[in-house]
């Protein structure tokens, strides 16, 4: 069928990777980066000249340049500072993490407070231009895909993200559905299965009742702080612990040598996925502070060893399996298939603990890299075209409720319900007069109201002047397909609407996303014509050289005589006076001084041509 | 033609796929398939026939079978909408096909007072499996994405607050707990199966049950009015009446009306064994006074030299009632004269009036024509001699035989 609309995408946004794809006559295949690459790095970084880059360049100066090279953003998007996961991510990461307004987080970049959205924006854009560049045309439309135990918050930063790269996102769909939906796609699958899904800096695991082309998801669970990162980590801290131990230095206050210990602890990891030791090798990785000769760091890692360290992590993560299978009310026995996604799944420890705990054999024919994007560009083509029809019936991760007195969480909407799903309930004033009231919406699975993550404060204002208790305000909450939430609410006398206002939500506010979309489309259009600039600096350049030696070569054919004498005089004014047009930024000056040294070179070449045509 | 089929009722009429049909279970051939798929939710016979591109004929001749399997039931058209705010929403200009504004209209009106079961489209016996099919299917016709960025109006609503009812009941059916409460705290989903197939009264009397015998004479009438009320439990007093006014209707010698009441009230109760035996027994009562119909039509025709209909209308009858031996006979006699005729599905018309009436001479020497005509001597020449031990004195058998024996 002849797609005469624009093309669509899916993008698997990963903490360390990231994958588009699209779906090409009925066939799903993963868009290859324009460097050639399936999988581009889900990295930012400024240079000191102040240029961005994005993907494996910004990673492979991120030695160099450990301050103003951004990764794992995924583990900081939609997060308050406040929180434990970016107090401890703050301890690790080798970039500066700040406190924005309302508590939320921001990164420093080339001297500048970032929003997290904006930096997974520059990833997103850079995988749109890698779309546009394999379809010669404009790509507008996208799902992205979040983890699915990501909360509202995270959600919308990651839908904000999608704005600031230029796209307009179809879906926000859950990464280990994607995957099952990847998996069924042209198998006519009817039965239960399970997807265990270890990414870069997230854990989740899913599991579904596929019918055909319906895609049902019987419960979720996860950890959004647990994955592939972790394990880095714990080798770091071993590298670090043993180095401490001999010579007294805290590694990681070097912010060099922190990102070197963090690409030599991946690149351990993943040899230790095949070989069984590895040797971890950094020379001069920091000077002593008394002076003296740099110290060196080297040591071999086995895979015991490494299993030692991460133990804990992968036991975490089977336990949390074991709790969502309960929640689904089916065994292992049940399942058709277990299917393993993420790149950390790759590690020997993690598919025997799966092996052990399912009772069997993890699916081999999925690629844990991809297929999430394939998933997602399946999920876009079914939204968009008629045929190709698959239809998720994913739910919602973690409960809905708001805080009720004394500190308490009242369950409104449990966790993995189907979604798009809303639920109704009345609040009335407790004071006479009372005009507003003030609604906390809660997600998680406390009892205590605080221990929840807030998505925010919902003021309803305006209410009618009554006695207290008289005044009933009928408040529904809405969550979407997507996972996200909404609010609306109806004075339940009079049937009118009340206006809502959302206070500490910790995401961009819709002028700050503004802002940021401007300063976007301005960058990029600077960017452009700064590229502009350098190449006619260029151009003037060579012309400048070229005339200098006209000028010789004149001098000498006229010895100094008075014929040609104005030419070099004028020659020379025109140098001088297109020098400092030529040292600056401003392009109309800039191409003036091009043409006008074009023609002086002309006229002295035409001269020099004469003389040399004189027969001696 | 817009005269009634056998069998089938007027083209006008509408068919449906009966309710507790399970498609997947049943083995169908593709044409059956298709035949099936073009009827949707309820179609004319004219609408089915344009819908499934095959020949007329056979999708008449498919859907014949498929009424004698039980898989195709008459049905009435979908009601006239009682107010004109409805009429105005069908008028709505969203992309939306009529018929499925109509239906998403007919069922928002059920939401609030349809049971779990109900909105899924389940009895309240199916097992855990019906359900989730149930609920996929549902979902395959009211989850938002089906209709994502598309122009719906009024209708997205309408279907978002359906595609909720149906989550709210799958989730509560779902799950073992909630559904075992659920059954114990509606037992009248339950009332009309475990009461005992009660005979068709023969006048809409008012429903008997048997009350617990410790409530008093007046909480027996509020319990019997109140579960009266309950929508689910009216269902039963309906198909009572229905089955009563059917039974008028036969007395009277009106088939065609009570196998529509009859229909209506299986529809109803699906789980009725008493209610389909009867109806079972009506079709073929009626079918058998309309084969009579069609026969004598049909040599109608063959005498006024219209072979093609008159084969057409022999056909209909035969297939309309297997057990009808003059059909087959006469629908044989025909193809074998006719030019281009199918000789194979002459000789087995013809093999089954003989099967019918196996005393029957004419219909032996019938099948011996018939096999000489496919050069089959020796079958030919047993049938023969069967004709004219049977009855010596005929004729054409005797010919026949006569001539098999002289080679030239």
């Amino acid at each position: 069928m002849a797609e005469s609309q624009d093309p669509v995408i899916g993008i698997d946004l990963g903490t360390t990777n990231s994958v588009v794809a699209t779906v090409q006559a009925n066939s799903p295949a993963v868009i290859k980066n324009r460097s050639g690459q399936a999988l581009t790095p889900s990295v930012v970084a400024i240079t000191k000249q102040g240029k961005r880059l994005v993907g494996q360049i910004a990673k492979r100066q991120a030695i160099t340049n450990p301050l103003d090279t951004v990764f794992a953003a995924k583990r900081l998007i939609g997060r308050k500072f406040s929180s434990a996961e970016v107090q401890s991510a703050q301890k690790v990461l080798p970039y500066e993490v700040v406190a924005g307004e309302h508590d939320d987080v921001r990164v420093m970049l080339g001297g500048q407070k970032v929003a997290l959205p904006e930096i997974a924006g520059l990833v997103l854009h850079e995988l749109k231009q890698d779309a546009e560049a394999y379809f010669g045309r404009p790509v507008t439309k996208a799902v992205i895909t979040v983890p699915a135990y990501f909360n509202d918050g995270q959600r919308q930063a990651t839908k904000d993200a999608g704005k600031i790269a230029g796209l307009e996102v179809l879906r926000i769909v859950n990464e280990p559905t994607a995957a099952a939906l990847a998996y069924g796609f042209g198998k006519n699958v009817h039965g239960k299965i399970a997807v265990f899904d270890l990414g870069g800096g997230t854990f989740d695991i899913s599991v579904l009742e596929v019918g055909g082309d319906v895609f049902d998801v019987i419960a979720v669970g996860g950890d959004t702080y647990l994955g592939g990162e972790d394990f880095d980590n714990r080798v770091i801290d071993w590298l670090v612990l043993a180095f401490a131990k001999e010579h007294g230095i805290d590694l990681r206050k070097d912010r060099m040598a922190l990102q070197r210990l963090k690409d030599a602890a991946e690149k351990a990891k993943i040899d230790l996925s095949g070989a069984r030791e590895t040797q971890v090798n950094l020379p001069f990785i920091v000077t002593p502070p008394g002076g003296g000769a740099a110290l060196h760091l080297t040591g071999i890692l086995t895979r015991e060893k490494l299993e030692e360290l991460t133990g804990d992590l992968v036991g975490k993560a089977v336990s949390i399996a074991e709790a969502v299978l309960k929640d689904a009310k089916v065994r292992p026995a049940d399942l058709k298939e277990i299917i393993l996604v993420g790149g950390q799944t790759r590690m020997p420890l993690i598919s025997e603990r799966v092996k052990a705990f399912f009772h069997k054999d993890p699916c081999k024919g999925v690629h844990p890299d991809e297929v999430v994007a394939l998933g997602a560009a399946i999920q876009a083509h079914a939204l968009t075209s008629e045929a190709g029809q698959v239809l998720l019936l994913d739910v919602t991760p973690q409960s809905l409720g708001v805080a009720i007195a004394g500190g308490y969480t009242r369950r409104l909407i449990p966790r993995n319900t189907t979604v798009p799903t809303s639920a109704t309930e009345l609040f009335n004033t407790s004071k006479d007069g009372q005009t507003t009231v003030k609604i906390m919406v809660l997600q998680g699975e406390n009892e205590i109201a605080h221990q929840n993550e807030l998505l925010g404060e919902f003021v309803l204002s305006g209410l009618r002047d009554a006695p207290r208790g008289v005044v009933e305000i009928e408040v529904t909450f809405d969550i979407n397909a997507e996972g996200i939430v909404s609010v609306s609410a109806r004075d339940r006398e009079t049937g009118q609407r009340q206006s809502i206002t959302v206070t500490a939500s910790g995401s961009l506010t819709e002028e700050e996303l503004q802002k940021i979309m401007e300063a976007q489309r301005d960058y990029l259009l600077e960017a452009k014509s700064s590229e502009v600039v350098a190449q006619k600096r260029i151009e003037a350049a060579a012309l400048v050289a070229g005339l200098k030696n006209m000028i010789l070569r004149l001098r000498d054919l006229t010895h100094g005589s008075e014929f040609g004498n104005d030419v070099i005089v004028r020659a020379e004014q025109v140098m001088a006076a297109t020098e400092p047009k030529v040292a600056g930024n401003d392009l109309k000056a800039l191409t003036e001084a091009v043409d006008q040294l074009t023609r002086t070179s002309a006229i002295v070449r035409a001269v020099i041509d004469r003389i040399e045509a004189i027969p001696p | 033609m817009s005269e009634p089929i056998v069998g089938l009722g007027n083209r006008s009429d509408y068919l449906a796929v009966a309710p507790g049909a399970d498609l997947q279970r049943l083995t169908l051939l593709s044409d059956e398939r298709r035949v099936i798929a073009s009827i949707g939710r309820a179609a004319t016979i004219d609408e089915i026939v344009a819908r499934a591109g095959l020949p007329e004929a056979k999708t008449i001749a498919v859907l014949l079978g498929l009424r004698a399997k039980g898989v195709v039931v008459p049905a009435r058209a979908a009601p006239a909408p009682p107010s004109g705010a409805v009429d105005a929403s069908t008028l709505e200009e969203v992309d939306l096909e009529a018929d499925r504004k109509a239906e998403i209209l007919a069922l928002e009106g059920l939401i609030d007072t349809a049971s779990h079961y109900d909105i899924l489209g389940v009895t309240p016996t199916a097992g855990p499996d019906e359900i989730r099919r149930a609920y996929h299917e549902a979902s395959r016709r009211f989850h938002p994405d089906r209709y994502f960025q598309k122009n719906l109006g009024s209708f997205r609503g309408r279907i978002e607050r359906l595609f909720k009812r149906v989550n709210e009941a799958n989730a509560a059916l779902s799950d073992p707990e909630r559904r075992a409460a659920y059954d114990r705290a509606n037992p009248e989903l339950f009332e009309h199966l475990r009461a005992t197939p009660v005979p068709i009264p023969m006048t809409p009397a008012t429903p008997s049950h048997a009350m617990p015998a410790h409530l008093s004479p007046e909480r027996a009438d509020e319990r019997r009015s109140r579960l009266a009320r309950h929508p689910y439990f009216a269902r039963g007093r309906k198909m009572r009446d229905l089955a009563g006014e059917a039974k008028e209707a036969t007395a009277k010698g009106d088939l065609a009306r009570a196998v529509t009441l009859m229909s209506q009230a299986v529809q109803l109760e699906p789980a009725n064994e008493a209610l389909r035996d009867e109806l079972a027994d009506l079709r073929r009562r009626q079918d058998a006074s309309r084969v009579k119909q069609e026969l004598a039509r049909g040599v109608e025709l063959e005498q006024k030299g219209q072979l093609e209909a008159a084969l057409t209308q022999f056909r209909l009858a035969s297939a309309a009632d297997p057990r009808n031996a003059e059909a087959a006979a006469r629908a044989a006699a025909l193809m074998s004269k006719m030019e281009g005729g199918d000789l194979k599905e002459a000789k087995a018309f013809a093999q089954r009036a003989v099967d019918l009436l196996p005393k029957s001479a004419s219909n032996r020497a019938l099948l011996a024509r018939i096999l000489l005509q496919a050069d089959l001597k020796k079958l030919a020449r047993r049938e023969l001699e069967e004709a004219v031990r049977l009855d010596p004195d005929h004729a054409d058998a005797r010919a026949l035989l006569k001539k098999l024996k002289w080679p030239f």
